[in-house]
């Protein structure tokens, strides 16, 4: 934390437990340290949950996010995952109790074969699968949250460029997360952020938060075709 | 861990330099001058083929060696690869002029050797790559990092142990670079009949080394675990590199942890990119011992 604050940018930590007790634990301590912009609860981490996924079910994502929001002043943001038959009812418990905003989505489970060795390459069998792969998966359920539930939703799940960012905003996103482009394109966020103030204008607009949801209607006429 | 934000170069640079110099082993060289200034041996690049998403990470390749153009200033950067896997099986299609994307430097060097008489590398298989540069910094041959070049010990050894003589690469550039060579090969086509960490004992135990000398080490983990029981043994401090797989090469992913020790004898995961790859083998719990 003290080297996070040099930096002169908004710090929301990324926690998961893998009891409700251990969410509660590291979010009481993370209400003391100053100067954060939020907390991201990861409900739904395939990778490092311990393969408890508390987000597969609405009555345990509204009992978490209920025990943290007592205990931490900041604002809270459920990571959900996809891997469900329907993420709204999970998506609505956890804005009921008490989440500012929800990031969609985690990571899809995933497996990687070896057909010649006869088994799976993950010592763990399946795998979290990331990046440009999940992108249109991804869209659509922030798409139908935003659609359903009018809530603020921090969009993730392959983006890597400007185009991608926009894609997210307009879908119903407020704002978005890059995650596996950070890997490979180092440079993958700032450049994406310091590529938006031009997107956002092709779209006379100035924030993102001009743009929110905009695919989703009500239709807007396209001056440049005559509509 | 007191991390400082490290300046990288991330770009796409073009291959100057690409040939075979052992059974499935490869040197690439790429023009990058600025990279080129500050990478130190130890360090590595991250690599990974352009406008594709298969595969979609880099790959980490230790600093082989830097090239230099007419006036000295270090202008290329190149690493040796052995065909293996998805990347490594696509780049030797890489013509030159052809361009990689590449970010680094990357990691930690080795740490300075002045105050050492004789160094003693040991290197088995594609763990040869840091050595080059490593036994042409510490003989004063050449600068890295910025640094002059200036000698920090009298005298390198280097074993090298690969599976068969077909796999030796870039021999010429270990002698060139000042090392006394001891090669072992596992099916005995050259060299000693066995395991490079067999031969160092042998050698060791017929009084060829010396005493005041001081270990590093790089290649497969059962390898690093003999050596790593050797200098306990002998009482001798020894550096590892290790080559363990990562996606990213900067700190994010944390898919390179790797145990290490800490002060009150417990261990704790960190970061092979960033907090090593060279790291004191007293410090690595390279056994199962959880």
């Amino acid at each position: 934390m003290p080297y996070l604050r040099t930096l002169g940018t908004a710090i929301i930590p990324n926690i998961a437990g893998k009891s409700e007790a251990e969410f509660v634990a590291m979010a009481a301590r993370l209400d003391g340290e100053a100067g954060l912009a939020g907390i991201e609860l990861n409900l739904s981490c395939p990778n490092v949950s311990g393969g408890i996924d508390f987000a597969t079910d609405p009555a345990v994502t509204r009992r978490v996010v209920a025990e943290v929001r007592q205990v931490c002043r900041w604002p809270l943001l459920a990571k959900l995952t996809p891997n469900v038959t329907n993420i709204v009812p999970i998506a609505a418990a956890a804005l009921e109790a008490g989440a500012d905003a929800l990031t969609l989505v985690n990571t899809f489970v995933g497996l990687a074969v070896d057909w010649r060795r006869r088994r799976p390459v993950l010592a763990n069998v399946t795998g979290g699968l990331s990046g440009p792969a999940i992108k249109p998966l991804a869209l659509r359920l922030v798409w139908q949250v935003w659609k359903e539930l009018r809530a603020p939703i921090v969009g993730v799940g392959g983006i890597q460029s400007v185009d991608d960012a926009m894609e997210f905003l307009v879908a119903g996103a407020s704002a978005i997360q890059v995650g596996t482009a950070s890997f490979y394109q180092p440079r993958a966020a700032e450049t994406i952020a310091a590529g938006l103030p031009a997107a956002l204008g092709e779209l006379k607009a100035k924030r993102p938060a001009d743009v929110v949801g905009m695919a989703q209607g009500p239709f807007r006429a396209d001056p440049a075709r005559g509509h | 861990m007191t991390p400082t934000a490290p300046v990288i170069e991330v770009g796409r640079f073009p291959i100057t330099e690409h040939v075979p110099i052992a059974q499935g082993t490869w040197r690439l060289t790429f023009s990058a001058p600025g990279l080129a200034r500050r990478i130190a041996p130890g360090q590595f690049v991250m690599v990974r083929a352009p406008d594709r998403t298969d595969p979609l990470l880099g790959r980490a390749f230790a600093l082989y060696d830097t090239t230099l153009d007419a006036d000295g200033q270090p202008d290329g950067v190149a690493i040796v690869y052995c065909s293996v896997g998805k990347l490594t099986n696509l780049l030797p299609t890489f013509p030159v002029g052809a361009m990689i994307e590449v970010w680094g430097p990357l990691g930690r060097a080795f740490p300075d050797y002045t105050g050492t008489e004789h160094l003693v590398v040991v290197a088995g298989g594609i763990g040869q790559t840091p050595f080059v540069s490593l036994i042409r910094r510490v003989l004063g041959q050449k600068g890295y990092g910025g640094q002059p070049a200036r000698a920090e010990v009298g005298r390198v050894t280097c074993f090298y142990g690969v599976r068969s003589a077909d796999r030796f690469a870039g021999l010429d550039d270990f002698t060139a670079a000042g090392a006394e060579m001891h090669l072992a090969t596992d099916d005995g086509t050259r060299g000693y009949s066995g395991s490079v960490t067999e031969l160092l004992t042998v050698r060791h135990q017929a009084g060829q080394l010396g005493g005041a000398i001081r270990l590093a080490g790089c290649g497969p983990e059962p390898m690093l675990r003999a050596l790593a029981a050797i200098a306990e043994r002998l009482e001798l401090p020894c550096d590892l590199s290790l080559e363990t797989p990562m996606a990213c090469g900067t700190g994010l992913c944390f898919t390179c942890v790797t145990r290490v020790r800490q002060a009150d004898g417990s261990w704790d995961y960190r970061r092979v990119c960033v907090e090593g790859p060279v790291f004191d083998a007293r410090q690595l719990v390279l056994e199962c011992e959880i």
